[in-house]
């Protein structure tokens, strides 16, 4: 079977619903081992950093969530475009799979970016770019998964969100810099960044971790994607025999 | 890692760095349960969708 | 006379008969803005030094206010589907559409800013700057505001959903405006602010039309 008639098939839904089972349960074990290797290396392995003692720990969390709440809103944005242009059905289940996992991921990365702040810079919010830009992103998840799920017609949803998608993603860059410009303006309080050079003691675990998230975000996208091709397609042959009564 | 005193309270850092990691589980674990739930109520329409059918066939 | 000219006569006139939406925003920008001095303290460079912030995020909502029924009326008498099956460019009727809104809007916000300015106590020299700004920056945020009320054309209650897209989406344009007006207030070269909103100005008129077409058609395709 060649490359190109393995995507055409792929992008068939009761294709893609049936090999996605298997796929599934794979990532969900290769997630967990990673994710309990990488707590083990970084709570336990890693030796404490020579200015933030263990309070850098909470890199470990934070880092591989805000990293996920960028990868999914590119996911979104590129399955967005694929499924405007070539009109593809498995591409907005696959974005409306994604996006409440981003969501879940950005509130996450806001969270522990919040708690590691309060020991480091003494308080729990600043307004630096990268606190700023996760804010906006977190509230342009809200807004693509509400306008998603607003429509009487799901098509009519899956192709608004896809339109504000692709806007957001355009934006969030915009928003970034914005911030970083008018921090620069301002330079009342530096804020220098989380982290400089980092040992490899301390930056193997980080790496499992991350790999650890994009496997269990890989895990569950495929599970929602599922339930989003059943819920577009609860009608056709394929739904009706894959869910016996 | 050198006792089991500092990993419970991370150097003095216990306060900020638990809660991190247990919202992180927290969310994790939710996002589960939400997909679980997803697919119920997927399953449920495709099974209300064709009693419809049924009704419009008899 | 130029058929597009026409076209936007048009839909002045159409704004124009309805005065009181033309001078609803107006009251409320202004309504507003007269409430800090009221909240804060009226004294000192407190309320000077807050006053670029406070225009900006006040024009912000006052765009905002409109946007629910920028296509509402076109929508349910059947004129926006008219436009989207006739041959003619939907971009540009979309890029009329959204010029006359602004004139009838925002540009009586322009107008009034001078008074907000005496009422802040914002430093004078800092007007012209300000009245630049806002103008650049009302023309982007209409766009996009205009493309949340795109998405949501056939929804009931739209207006909480529209401030949900519409308002992340313009920070950067708050942010970019509201300093160039700090910037000109301390005498320093406000330029770079401006360069950087009429940057954003061109980007969002070259794209957003695009969106609002695409966003328009999917209402009317099933």
């Amino acid at each position: 079977m060649t490359v190109k008639t393995f995507f055409h098939r792929l992008g068939s839904p009761p294709y893609f619903y049936r090999i996605s089972k298997p796929w599934g349960r794979a990532f969900a074990w290769i997630s967990l081992i990673l994710i309990l290797v990488g707590l083990y290396g970084g709570l336990w392995l890693a030796p404490p950093d020579y200015q933030q003692g263990n309070g850098f720990r909470i890199m470990y969390v934070h880092v591989p969530s805000a990293w996920m709440s960028l990868f999914v809103f590119m996911v979104i944005a590129v399955c967005s475009f694929i499924a405007l242009v070539w009109r593809m059905r498995l591409s907005y289940a696959v974005a409306a799979a994604s996006a409440p996992l981003g969501a879940a991921f950005t509130a996450v990365a806001l969270v522990t970016g919040s708690l590691w702040g309060k020991p480091m810079w003494g308080t729990y919010w600043v307004w630096d770019a990268r606190l700023t830009s996760e804010l906006i992103l977190f509230f342009l998840y809200l807004g693509v998964i509400t306008l998603n799920r607003s429509f009487e017609d799901q098509k009519t949803g899956d192709k608004a969100a896809a339109i504000l998608a692709l806007v957001g993603a355009i934006d969030v860059p915009i928003v970034h810099y914005s911030v970083d410009w008018w921090q620069t303006l301002h330079q009342g309080s530096s804020f220098k960044g989380l982290t400089s050079e980092i040992a490899p003691s301390m930056l193997w675990p980080l790496l499992v971790m991350m790999t650890g998230f994009m496997f269990y975000y890989g895990w569950l996208v495929l599970w929602r994607t599922r339930s989003e091709l059943l819920l577009r397609e609860s009608d056709r042959d394929w739904a009706q025999q894959e869910i016996r009564p | 890692m050198t006792s089991w005193h500092e990993f419970v309270t991370m150097g003095r850092f216990g306060f900020y760095v638990w809660p991190a990691f247990g919202f992180g589980l927290v969310v994790m674990l939710l996002n589960i349960y939400w997909a679980h739930l997803r697919e119920k109520a997927a399953h449920r329409e495709v099974r209300e969708s064709r009693s419809t059918e049924e009704e419009s066939r008899s | 006379m130029n058929p597009w000219l026409f076209f936007f006569r048009t839909e002045l006139g159409i704004s124009w008969r309805e005065r009181r939406r033309v001078m609803l925003p107006l009251v409320f920008f202004s309504i507003v803005a007269f409430l800090f001095p009221l909240t804060l303290n009226p004294k000192g460079h407190l309320l000077a030094r807050m006053a670029p912030g406070i225009i900006w995020v006040d024009a912000m909502l006052a765009v905002f206010l409109g946007l629910e029924s920028l296509f509402r009326h076109d929508h349910e008498e059947g004129i926006l589907e008219q436009w989207v099956i006739s041959p003619t460019s939907l971009e540009l009727r979309v890029l009329f559409k959204v010029a006359s809104f602004w004139t009838v809007t925002s540009l009586p916000l322009l107008l009034v800013s001078p008074l907000l300015v005496l009422w802040l106590s914002f430093p004078l020299r800092g007007l012209g700057i300000l009245m630049v700004g806002l103008f650049l920056g009302t023309v982007t945020l209409c766009f996009l505001g205009a493309l949340g009320a795109a998405l949501t054309l056939t929804l009931r209650q739209s207006s909480m959903l529209i401030a949900i897209l519409f308002l992340p989406i313009a920070t950067p344009i708050l942010i970019f405006g509201a300093h160039s007006a700090v910037l000109a207030a301390r005498q320093l070269d406000p330029r770079p602010a401006l360069y950087l909103l009429a940057t954003l100005f061109f980007l969002t008129v070259g794209i957003v039309p695009k969106a609002i077409s695409a966003a328009l058609r999917i209402s009317y395709e099933t």
